[in-house]
């Protein structure tokens, strides 16, 4: 949520540096977007995190990232809901050893 | 006869839900509707101060509900020579005093001789909500073009959404048209688009509905104020008649007009 609004900031800070005459309904429309796409979320906070970890695991697995760095939010980018997720990739040079020595799972 | 039970609502307090019920109850009586309207603000009652009526109350809906007086015995006609009634509110009781399936069964028996149930919620989204939105079919949200009165109405639209009330219809209350020509307002398309409801009233700001309070006269009673047409219109709306939604001008005063001359005047010389 803390994270979410700081976004929010950022985004309209954005928004406000892009158009120096921005009208402030335009503000409030935009601001609106983001906290109603937020409290529309239905899904519980402890399913989020069950999924963020998760998709962490399978990452994971191919991958040498951060044990505890990841950002994992709902947004509106355009008209569209979209779920984006960063994870730090700890090191690209051990990358290589860790997909050759990891099976792909059958399909 | 099977009359419709209709909830106003909104989530934020503030935004003119008890005022709406009382216009909006005034308008479809003004039709020629037999219309009760029911006061569920248990502990903060207003829709009586709004109708004038504060001086005749004697049984409220909490007495009706728990069976000490009987129905009509709480039910306080308009001063106006209408088919409308309030229930009151109870005032020194709290919202756990009833049962939403009370107020249901209480709707129920109402819609046998009413045209039209009205109930006036309360704020928030606790108890008292959930009582009024259990005996209604329809829901009508009000809200103002703020941030935070829109939050709140999509919150509860998602609530009533999943208590089976569907396609609630909103209205606009507030709206300054000066603020939203400067871009300093959201405006209809605007909060329609953030809500995605089907708008069934504008009301413009209109310093008429404050003396309407003021009297105890609702302002839908004066049909040529700016908010009072408004709340015709919508009762109109409600009441199965098809009026498109007006803009909302700003107010056009001599000074306005003269200005628009002006205008007109500028643009001819600059094409000349």
């Amino acid at each position: 949520m803390r994270e979410l609004l700081r976004r929010l900031f950022n985004l309209s800070g954005r928004e406000l540096d892009l158009a120096t005459e921005a009208m402030s309904k335009d503000t409030a429309r935009q601001r609106l977007k983001l906290v109603l796409i937020q409290d529309r979320l239905e899904l519980a906070p402890e399913k989020l995190e069950q999924m963020k970890k998760e998709i962490w695991d399978v990452v994971s697995k191919y991958m040498v990232v951060d044990d505890d760095f990841m950002e994992f939010e709902v947004r509106r980018v355009d008209e569209v809901t979209v779920l984006v997720s960063n994870i730090e990739v700890k090191d690209l040079s051990d990358l290589t050893p860790v997909l050759a020595s990891t099976p792909l799972p059958a399909t | 006869m099977t009359g419709r039970t209709i909830v106003i609502t909104s989530g934020k307090g503030g935004v003119g839900k008890t005022t709406a019920t009382a216009n909006i109850g005034t308008g479809l009586a003004m039709r020629g509707h037999k219309v009760i309207v029911i006061d569920t603000d248990i502990g903060l009652r207003n829709l009586d101060v709004i109708m004038g009526l504060e001086n005749r109350i004697v049984y409220d809906l909490v007495n009706v509900i728990e069976g000490k007086c009987k129905m009509n015995q709480a039910m306080i006609r308009d001063k106006h020579d209408y088919e409308l009634y309030l229930i009151p509110a109870a005032q020194t009781r709290d919202k756990n005093s009833i049962e939403p399936e009370q107020l249901r069964d209480l709707c129920a028996e109402l819609e046998k001789e009413f045209d039209y149930v009205l109930i006036d919620c309360p704020a928030g989204i606790e108890q008292g909500f959930k009582n009024a939105i259990a005996a209604a079919q329809e829901a009508i949200i009000v809200t103002t073009p703020e941030v935070s009165a829109i939050r709140d109405a999509d919150r509860v639209i998602g609530l009533l959404e999943s208590s089976g009330l569907h396609r609630p219809r909103l209205i606009i209350n507030r709206i300054s048209p000066e603020m939203v020509k400067r871009g300093d307002m959201m405006d209809q398309k605007d909060v329609e688009n953030l809500l995605a409801v089907e708008v069934i009233g504008l009301v413009p700001a209109d310093e008429n509905t404050v003396v309407a309070a003021n009297r105890g006269i609702p302002v839908v009673h004066d049909r040529k104020s700016a908010s009072g047409g408004a709340f015709l219109r919508i009762a109109a709306r409600v009441d199965g008649e098809d009026i498109p939604l007006m803009d909302l001008e700003p107010k056009s005063g001599i000074f306005s007009k003269f200005r628009g001359l002006v205008g007109m005047n500028g643009r001819a010389y600059s094409h000349a």
